[in-house]
């Protein structure tokens, strides 16, 4: 498996097993167009944490014949944050046997926060499997009491620290190290969680 | 005016206590203390509101009305965290799954909020210690709290964390479920030898196998919304008998 970053560039193709991140915090725009080889295996994983400006990210995938496709985001606004985020899988019709998902979880930390989530599949081919879910959300309450029964206080930091750290978790060292340089401005979200 | 004397002195004292839900009312003027070093027994049928009542203890928010005290102190109306922090402690029914925060920082992160002190090496040395006790191997404390785990494993992680946290008092709900026989040994035997006479217990369990080892000295049994407090005779009759004899 190749393990990189998606590049800012318009249009990319995935020729062999890869995972890719994205990350974007505010004032980072993207709009890329993927498209994913015959027998490939992609996964992707975003990460969008945007504090007091805008996030854009368009992403479309073209997926290719027997190639699995994996697509999980976790977005993050914080204080006066617009997330505007847009994710599309598309199977032409003669692309055969794909299984494609699409988990996109989108987290409002502030009342002030704003996320704009567009889930797009666009299914030709009838030999697909294809699932997607989309949530947009405060926090798990169970999760908050169950933290609070532990005697913590700041819960909601540490479920956002752990939702990236799962993120992050899905690269390996030294990958890892250096994707979390790119959301060095975490504590800063942590201080807009409301 | 309701005067309470018991000696020893009570750890938790719940009174008048009301709980509502969608209009229906779940417990009814439930009135009951657990003294400082006893084990109390939770037991009704499915659904009687056994749980609702230990997260009522615990801090959760719900329609209710009474008042409940603990060590003297009213804490109807403080937060959850704070309860924890005055020394109580709750293992779910069904523990969550939290990803990507590891046992380790939750029991960090727990005990900095509760001002103990601690080392990151007894941390390690105490998960290694009862994950192996337990049959789930050493390195526990680096796996995600709960995630992924089976029914088991999340119940042995829940009595790993009061372990670490050491409590004064321990809700107990239904710990046993999901244990196979010889975890549930382990189990009990760890309860038994944490309880001390300065701590004290309420415990929900449909497997009477488990008061083999924490030998409850009271029986609270609630039965269409009405708790009732008999002596530990009573779980003999519910076990031969089941509830319908009460």
């Amino acid at each position: 498996m190749h393990y990189d970053t998606l590049p800012h560039t318009k249009k990319v193709t995935i020729k062999k097993d890869s995972t890719f991140g994205l990350f974007a915090k505010a004032y980072d725009a993207y709009n890329v167009v993927i498209t994913v080889n015959d027998n490939v295996t992609f996964n992707l994983y975003t990460l969008i944490t945007c504090i007091d400006g805008n996030s854009d990210v368009k992403i479309h995938i073209n997926c290719g014949s027997d190639s699995n496709v994996n697509v999980v985001s976790r977005n993050f606004a914080g204080k006066n944050g617009k997330i505007s985020f847009t994710s599309a899988i598309e199977i032409p019709e003669q692309k055969k046997a794909v299984d494609a998902s699409m988990d996109i979880k989108n987290y409002l930390l502030h009342n002030t926060s704003e996320i704009s989530a567009n889930p797009d599949l666009w299914i030709y081919s009838k030999d697909v499997s294809c699932k997607h879910g989309c949530t947009m959300s405060t926090f798990d309450s169970d999760q908050l009491f169950y933290m609070n029964a532990r005697g913590i206080k700041n819960t909601k930091e540490i479920l956002v620290a752990g939702y990236i750290q799962n993120i992050l978790d899905k690269f390996p060292a030294p990958k890892h190290l250096i994707f979390k340089r790119n959301i060095n401005h975490v504590q800063e979200l942590f201080s807009s969680i409301q | 005016m309701r005067i309470w004397k018991t000696t020893p002195p009570d750890m938790l004292r719940v009174l008048d206590l009301q709980c509502k839900a969608e209009n229906n009312t779940i417990i009814q003027n439930a009135n009951f203390i657990v003294p400082k070093g006893e084990v109390h027994a939770l037991l009704g049928p499915n659904g009687s509101g056994k749980s609702t009542l230990l997260n009522i203890i615990m801090g959760k928010e719900y329609d209710m009305s009474g008042r409940i005290f603990f060590n003297d102190k009213d804490i109807t109306d403080m937060p959850v965290y704070e309860r924890a922090k005055q020394g109580m402690f709750m293992s779910f029914q069904v523990p969550v799954e939290i990803a990507g925060v590891s046992n380790m920082a939750l029991i960090k992160e727990a005990k900095k909020h509760l001002n103990a002190t601690y080392s990151v090496r007894d941390i390690i040395d105490t998960y290694n210690e009862f994950s192996t006790k337990f049959g789930l191997g050493e390195g526990w404390y680096k796996r995600q709290v709960n995630y992924n785990a089976s029914g088991g494993e999340k119940k042995k992680n829940e009595i790993m964390q009061m372990f670490h946290l050491k409590p004064h008092f321990i809700m107990l709900d239904e710990i046993d479920s999901g244990l196979d026989v010889d975890a549930l040994t382990a189990i009990g035997s760890a309860l038994r030898d944490y309880m001390t006479a300065d701590r004290s217990a309420l415990v929900i369990s449909h497997n009477f196998k488990l008061y083999d080892f924490i030998k409850p000295t009271k029986v609270h049994v609630i039965k269409d919304g009405i708790l009732k407090t008999h002596d530990k005779s009573i779980l003999k009759k519910i076990k031969s008998q089941g509830y319908n004899a009460l």
